[in-house]
This record gives C-alpha cells, sequence and structure tokens, in this order.
C-alpha cells in the first residue's frame, strides 16, 4: 500500500529540501567557525565535512531502501517493534521542533540586529510564522515545491558577492595547512551543525517519486551545500585579513559593506531580508516534519492540527521569551550534540541493527 | 500517479447547494393525450398569462388532422416558421409518410416538460389531433448581436472578432480554427431556472482525460439557479474560491481560446455569454497575449519581461516606498533620500495614510472611468489628472514623490493583459502595503513569502498553478518570462498534462547552405 502517494515530490525538490535546510544555517556564520576552528586551511576541514555528511546521508538512504512506502518511522515499528517506532516519533519531532526553533529565533535576531532595532522580537518572530504556516500547511509536496522557488529566488546571492571580488586577496589562502593536519582534523565536528537537516530524507524518502534516484539526490544536495560553503568561505578568508576574520561576526553580512550599487546605498539590509526565502528552509520543512511526527503518533492523517497546535505554541512562547544571540548559539551547541547523536551515529547504528536483523532472520530461515 | 494523485483536496463546496425544489421546472413528466382540445387546455394550464405564446391552429392539408403550433413570439424567427412550417403544412398535397415540414432540425417528444423546455428555448412545437407525440423544430431567432473586435482585449495582429452572446456561435467560431475530428464538444445544462447550455471544448486525443473527468464533475456537480455569465461560473468551479488569483482564464477572443484548446486545454462555452473559459491555467497564462505568438519572438520576449516587472512594481512599489520612507531610510542613496526628505518635509501625513489615499483615489478613478459612459469618462481622466497631479502636491497633502509612484503603479498595472490579474494585482497592492508599513522591508518581504507560499499551494483544476516555476519544468520555460522562437516550441506545455505532447515538427528555417 502506497501510504504517501497523494504527496508526492520530485528529485530536484527533494534535492532543494536538504541543500536548503542545511544552507540555511551556515551561509553566514560557517567562515568564521571555520577559521576558528581550522585557521585558513578550513575550507579543507569543510571538504572533509561534507564527505562525512554525505556518507551519513547516504547510509539513511540506504536504511530506507528497506522501507520504501513508509518513514523511519514505519520502519522503525517493523523491525524493532511498535513501541519503538513511537520512542523515535516523540524523539524526532522534539528534535526537529527544537531544530526549527533554533532557526527561526536565529534568523529573529539576524533581522532585530541589522534591520528592524525597535520592532519588538516576538513580533518579528511571529510575522515570520505566518509563512510557515501558509506553506507548510500543503504538506511536503507544497514544501517541496517552496524550496524550489526560495533556491529559484536565491540565485542572485553568488552574483552580489561576486561584485566584492576586486576586494579580495587570494594570497591570505597561502600557505596550506601551515600548522599540520591536526587542527584540520579535530575541527571536522565543528561543522557538522551546519550540515544538520539531512536526516530529513528518512522522512522524504516515501515521498520521493524516483526512488532509484535519491542516493544521487542526496549527493547533489550535499554538493550544492558544499559549494555554497565553499564558495562563501574562501571569499570570506580571501577578502578579511587573518586579524580581522575572528573579530567580525557574521562575515557574510558584512562582506557586503564593500558592495556599493548606484541605486542602493546599504546592500547587506536588502540581502539580509531577501536572504529570509532562504533563512526560512530552516524552519519552514522542519516545522512540518515535527507536526508529521506528532500526527504520526497520534494516528492522525492530517497535520494540520498539530502543525497549528506547533506554530501557536511558538508565537505564544515567544511573546514571553526571546532568546538572545548569545542563547541561540548555545542552542545551536546543544543541537550539534541532539544532531549528531541522531542523524550522525543513529543512522549507522541502524544499519548495523538491519543487517544483523536479517542474518539472524536468514539463518533462521524464516520468510 | 500522475495527476490523479493531485486530485482529492480541497474541492468542498456541498454547503453552498441551494436546498428544497424550486418550483418552476419540477413537474412530473407527464405524457400528452391523443386528444389535441385537451392538449391545449393543458398548454394553457401550463402558460396562463403568457402574451407572447403563440398557439396556431391549423389543419394539415397532406393528411387532413388538425393541429397547433405552439412558439413564443419574441424567441422565434417568424419568416421560417411561415415559409418553412406554416406554409407547406397548409399548402403541401403528397406525403410520403412524413410531416411536410422544411426545417432541417427536428425531433420528437414524448411528454410536457421537454415541451415547456422546448418552447421557452426558441423551438416551434407542433402538436397533432389523433398523436401523444409532438414535433420540436428549431426555429430559434431571438434577439442577437453579430460579432464584433473584442473590447478588453484588443489585438494588433490577432483575428477582429470576438464571441457572442448564442453558444452556437461561439462553437462555430472556435470550430473554424479547428477543423478536426478530435475536437469535441461535451455539453452540460447548468441551472435549474436558467438551463444554460454550458460545452467543454477540447481536443480528444490530445487532452487529459483526468482533468475532463475533473471539470465534468464539477461543473455536473453544480446545483444552482441561474448561471448569467462566465464569473459565475469560473467562481463556482475553481478551486480555492479564497485566493486573490484567477484560477482560470476567461477570454472573448476566438483565437486566444483555440490556442489555448490546441495546447491541451479545456475551454467551458456558457450560452449567453461573449466569454469563454479556459482551465487549467497557469500564473503564466495570464501573462501570455495572442499578440505574443505573431510578432518577432525577441520583442515579444522583451514585452513578456516588461509584464513581469510590471507586475513585480505594480504589487510592490508602494510598498517599498513606504517601507523606505518610514523605516529602512539607509536602503536609499542618500541624494534621493533628500530629494524625498524635501518633498517630503511638508506633508503632514504618515506615509501609510499618504499612500493609502492616492492608491485609493487612483483605484476610485479608474473604477468610475469603467461605469461611466464615454463622454464623462474622460471628464473623470482630466479632473483626476489636473486634482491629484498638480494642485494636491501645491496644497502640501501629498509630497511630488508619492505622485511619481502612484502613476508608475497604474502605468505598471495597465501593462498586464488580463483583467482578473489586474484586479488580483490591486488587492495584494494594499495588504503589501500595510505590511510594509509595520515592518518595514521586513514586512514587505514576509508579505512576499506569503504570497509566494499562497501560490505554489495553489491549484487550478487540480493541477499546480505555479507550474513551470515549481514545480518546476523547464521544458515548459520556453513560453513563460521568454516566447522562445515557434520553431522551438516543439511540445505542448507539459503544465497543461496532455496525453500527446508532440506538437510541430522541426520548422526551422534552413538556410540555402
Amino acid at each position: 500500500m502506497k501510504k504517501y502517494a497523494f504527496n508526492e515530490i520530485t528529485t530536484m525538490q527533494f534535492i532543494f529540501i536538504i541543500s536548503g535546510i542545511a544552507i540555511s544555517y551556515g551561509f553566514i556564520e560557517i567562515p568564521q567557525v571555520l577559521y576558528k576552528g581550522a585557521g585558513n586551511s578550513g575550507w579543507i576541514t569543510l571538504i572533509l565535512g561534507s564527505l562525512t555528511t554525505t556518507a551519513a546521508n547516504l547510509v539513511i538512504v540506504q536504511v530506507m531502501k528497506k522501507m520504501p512506502d513508509g518513514t523511519i518511522l514505519e520502519l522503525l515499528s517493523k523491525y524493532a517493534g511498535k513501541w519503538a517506532g513511537r520512542a523515535a516519533a516523540i524523539v524526532f519531532s522534539a528534535y526537529f521542533l527544537y531544530f526549527a526553533y533554533g532557526g527561526i529565533v536565529y534568523s529573529t535576531r539576524v533581522i532585530k540586529a541589522r534591520i528592524l532595532q525597535e520592532t519588538p522580537a516576538y513580533l518579528t518572530l511571529i510575522m515570520l510564522l505566518i509563512p510557515a504556516y501558509v506553506v507548510a500547511r500543503g504538506g511536503i509536496r507544497i514544501v517541496g515545491r517552496y524550496a524550489e522557488v526560495s533556491m529559484g529566488l536565491s540565485l542572485w546571492i553568488p552574483f552580489v558577492f561576486a561584485v566584492v571580488w576586486g576586494h579580495t586577496h587570494w594570497l591570505y589562502l597561502l600557505p596550506v595547512l601551515p600548522e599540520g593536519w591536526r587542527p584540520v582534523l579535530t575541527a571536522v565536528p565543528s561543522t557538522f551543525f551546519y550540515f544538520l537537516g539531512f536526516g530529513s530524507t528518512a522522512f522524504l524518502y516515501p515521498f520521493l517519486k524516483n526512488k532509484e534516484k535519491a542516493a544521487l539526490g542526496v549527493c547533489c544536495a550535499q554538493l550544492i551545500t558544499l559549494s555554497a560553503y565553499l564558495f562563501i568561505t574562501l571569499l570570506s578568508f580571501a577578502f578579511f585579513s587573518p586579524g580581522e576574520l575572528p573579530k567580525i561576526n557574521q562575515l557574510s553580512i558584512y562582506m557586503l559593506k564593500a558592495v556599493e550599487l548606484p541605486f542602493l546605498e546599504q546592500v547587506e539590509g536588502l540581502f539580509i531580508v531577501l536572504y529570509l526565502f532562504i533563512f526560512s528552509m530552516s524552519w519552514i520543512p522542519i516545522y512540518l516534519l515535527s507536526s508529521f511526527c506528532m500526527s504520526w503518533l497520534a494516528g492522525r492523517a492530517d497535520h494540520r492540527f498539530f502543525l497549528r497546535i506547533l506554530l501557536g505554541g511558538t508565537a505564544v512562547f515567544s511573546y514571553f521569551y526571546v532568546p538572545s544571540f548569545n542563547v541561540t548559539y548555545e542552542m545551536g551547541d546543544w543541537l550539534t550534540k541532539f544532531g549528531m547523536a541522531i542523524e550522525y551515529a543513529a543512522p549507522v547504528l541502524l544499519m548495523g541493527y538491519l543487517l544483523l536483523y536479517d542474518a539472524i532472520r536468514g539463518r533462521r530461515g524464516l520468510p | 500517479m500522475g495527476i490523479l494523485s493531485l486530485f482529492g483536496g480541497k474541492h468542498k463546496r456541498n454547503s453552498q447547494r441551494p436546498t428544497g425544489s424550486p418550483r418552476g421546472q419540477a413537474l412530473p413528466d407527464e405524457p400528452f393525450a391523443t386528444d389535441l382540445r385537451s392538449n391545449l387546455d393543458k398548454l394553457s394550464e401550463l402558460f396562463p398569462n403568457t402574451l407572447d405564446l403563440n398557439v396556431r391552429r391549423l389543419n394539415i392539408r397532406a393528411t387532413g388532422q388538425d393541429a397547433a403550433l405552439v412558439y413564443i413570439d419574441g424567441l422565434t424567427d417568424k419568416t421560417e416558421i411561415n415559409t418553412s412550417i406554416i406554409k407547406p403544412l397548409l399548402m403541401q398535397t403528397g406525403t410520403n409518410g412524413e410531416m411536410p415540414i422544411e426545417i432541417g432540425r427536428m425531433v420528437r417528444v414524448y411528454g410536457w416538460n421537454d415541451l415547456t423546455v422546448a418552447v421557452l428555448k426558441g423551438s416551434s412545437v407542433l402538436l397533432v389531433e389523433g398523436s401523444d407525440e409532438a414535433i420540436v423544430m428549431r426555429t430559434g431567432g431571438w434577439p442577437q448581436r453579430n460579432p464584433t473586435d473584442p473590447k478588453m482585449e484588443t489585438s494588433l495582429r490577432g483575428a477582429q472578432m470576438g464571441f457572442v452572446e448564442t453558444i452556437e456561435q461561439n462553437i462555430a467560431m472556435i470550430r473554424r480554427y479547428l477543423p478536426n475530428r478530435e475536437l469535441k464538444f461535451k455539453n452540460f445544462t447548468v441551472g435549474r431556472r436558467g438551463n444554460t447550455q454550458v460545452s467543454i471544448a477540447y481536443l480528444e486525443d490530445v487532452a487529459n482525460p483526468d482533468i475532463l473527468r475533473e471539470l465534468e464533475d464539477r461543473i455536473g456537480r453544480l446545483d444552482v439557479d441561474v448561471i448569467i455569465n462566465t464569473g459565475e461560473l469560473a467562481e463556482l468551479i475553481e478551486d480555492n474560491p479564497y485566493s486573490p488569483f484567477p484560477q482560470l482564464l476567461i477570454t472573448e477572443r476566438p483565437d486566444a481560446a483555440v490556442s489555448q484548446i490546441a495546447q491541451g486545454r479545456f475551454a467551458v462555452l456558457v450560452d449567453r455569454s461573449p466569454t469563454v473559459l479556459i482551465g487549467p491555467a497557469s500564473f503564466v497564462s495570464f501573462f501570455q497575449n495572442i499578440d505574443d505568438y505573431s510578432t518577432r519572438w525577441s520583442i515579444a520576449t522583451f514585452i513578456r519581461m516588461l509584464r513581469f516587472l510590471a507586475f513585480f512594481i505594480s504589487i510592490s512599489l508602494p510598498g517599498f516606498y513606504i517601507a523606505v520612507t518610514s523605516f529602512n531610510f539607509e536602503l536609499v542613496p542618500i541624494k534621493l533620500l533628500i530629494t524625498i526628505g524635501t518633498y517630503r518635509g511638508t506633508v503632514p501625513f504618515a506615509p501609510f495614510i499618504e499612500a493609502a489615499f492616492m492608491e485609493l483615489t487612483l483605484e476610485m478613478i479608474r473604477e468610475a472611468g469603467v461605469r461611466l459612459p464615454s463622454p464623462i469618462g474622460q471628464t473623470v481622466g482630466i479632473v483626476g489628472g489636473i486634482v491629484i497631479g498638480q494642485a494636491i502636491v501645491q496644497a502640501g497633502l501629498i509630497s511630488n514623490i508619492m505622485v511619481v509612484v502612484v502613476a508608475f503603479t497604474a502605468i505598471s498595472s495597465f501593462i498586464l493583459p488580463n483583467l482578473d490579474m489586474v484586479a488580483a494585482v490591486r488587492i495584494i497592492r494594499f495588504s503589501l502595503m500595510a505590511a510594509a508599513s509595520m515592518f518595514g522591508i521586513f514586512g514587505l518581504l514576509v508579505g512576499l513569502m506569503i504570497l509566494v507560499g499562497h501560490m505554489i499551494s495553489l491549484e487550478t483544476l487540480g493541477t499546480p498553478f505555479s507550474t513551470p516555476f515549481s514545480p518546476m519544468r523547464f521544458s515548459d520555460w520556453r513560453d513563460t518570462v521568454v516566447r522562445s522562437p515557434l520553431w522551438k516550441l516543439t511540445r505542448r506545455p507539459v503544465g497543461a498534462h496532455p496525453t500527446q505532447t508532440r506538437r510541430q515538427g522541426d520548422n526551422r528555417p534552413k538556410g540555402d547552405g
């Protein structure tokens, strides 16, 4: 039985959802993180991080092949018992909720800091929830379309950054590996945070129209993420001097101060606002997935009820408290820990479990 | 799964159905008596006080029977009745077993229901003594208009003929373009009192049967009193009636309708209405015009781009102005900011009030111009031009820049070729202005995000409204923002879900090489 047949997504939508979720979080912060971790060779760390992520993501695809018509929750129910599925649904929905909340709060803080200083943060955040509801209401299919549109509408970003090309000094990138491989390797786990979100593969897989292209799609998605990160990282490393790099917050935005256009005074303000299309990828699909897990747990077919509760709850909660920037970064640290456990480690363990399960069953000769 | 999987949501409209059975047409279908006198008594009982109902008693010379010819005066063609029915009935002697009637379209009916409907729709009915059937003859001749050039969708190169109010003529106009066996018309009768004939026109070997079924289903389910105009039908059958966007295209041009039918879409013709409904319509189809295909492709492409730009400007420019003047001064180059400041300095209102006032005035001028008879309509233009353009600025109520913004928006919205889309743009503009007045450029962008989110959620006849852009279909991009050369358009747009995709061969002009 194809339970999710009414809600198919194309391979391109699949790619854009996965890479959109990742890029939305990292594009603004990642150069500095890399520089602090691995110096001017941070871009090598990035490539290594990306390779690890691709591997983890492929493991998820491999696991999901066992259950082409169901999500990871159905898979767990089938192979590890009903309660394992339910426990996983609770864990996933909590994780995704935390993930989405972190994303929306971070975006709110960036907007508040850069363009809407005087508007209360909770109002900004509530405004951001409205498009989230409009899009996520329609289910995975609409979110897939949204991912396509938001990526398409953000294709101008590289061109804006290309304007700063004249100010770059590529010598800053030399020497490569000044302190050997050690800092580069130890910094790899710090990049994982910015690749998170690929766990959504486990939920998107049954909706995918061409399942045989899932592995290819995953590779493409990670490649897009990697190239976006590499682009901004190399550009920042060449644009800022080694002395400036650790001191300036949000390098990607700051870099745009160098851009001068005849019809626009401050490019970075407009950039942040337009970047909302990408930013929103860090919470719109994730809120949907969280509500999806909850409705799966409750046995409801319609995810909208829980979506309304989640978004409404976020709005009410935000009226009383919106985390500040520093708290956001702390939340990010926690998210890294959860994310590494859930998205990197758990799939590998699950794959081992499944192999073992099949082996034992095969020896017993059960069908 | 294809588009079947897309159906199944949203179309719940049961609660709108009127309940209870209206009297009018709800007679049980009673058979005729064989006796002419009792039949005529029954007739006068069915049509009391109907002055325009004409009952002509006559004696058929060929058979010697008494008969009565029943018709409504204003709805029938009197010359035809006189020369083709009454004259042969009275004069002709010989018979070969058939009634001597010289009319092409003629059917027999056996009940009063059919008779009343036929009479009320302009046919003549012959009741004969000793027979329990009635002969219905098509003699329709109600007031009609000749096809004139379309008023709203003018075209420079296209045909100068628009649809008229009679469905037969409209069908004929479509058939003239496509003399093809596969062109099919599916007929429905909609409205319990109106009995409006509605026809779906499509190419059977091209159009998608699933969409046809959906469309048939929606029209078949309608339970309304009367449909006056195509717009009413559109509102009743479209997917999301709460959206500002039109989801079905309405056109008054036969050539435009035919070009859509040829792409695999469906045209719905409504009797008594000079416009035709076309679906499934995507967002892009509201930016296409029949002239695009008869001008050079590079120029057509330029105009298409201009239209999309105009769409964007006319929804967001006033909002942007409000955002910049009340929140985000930093976005504007300093020189421009100083200019704006000098003019705005004397204006006593907040930017939102200023903009809302001007935009509302513009809408009023436009609406006044539409409804007024044309000699007075010009006066409105002059009054609007002088008062709004000069006096209001000199009085210091509104800044000069605002007038420029308003004029720019107005002109941008005039470029859009589809009236329904222009109406949508007007509504959206005001909401974006409100958002910008509260949150500046951020509010404007959140508004646009909501708009995008809404647009990609929209469906038209169960297919995505925002098609070639999302879901992304690169093959359809050839006829969107760019209008590729005609020889490149070898395939029908995937957005119409045709079952036969190949449209034409490679007609690229080859050099003599």
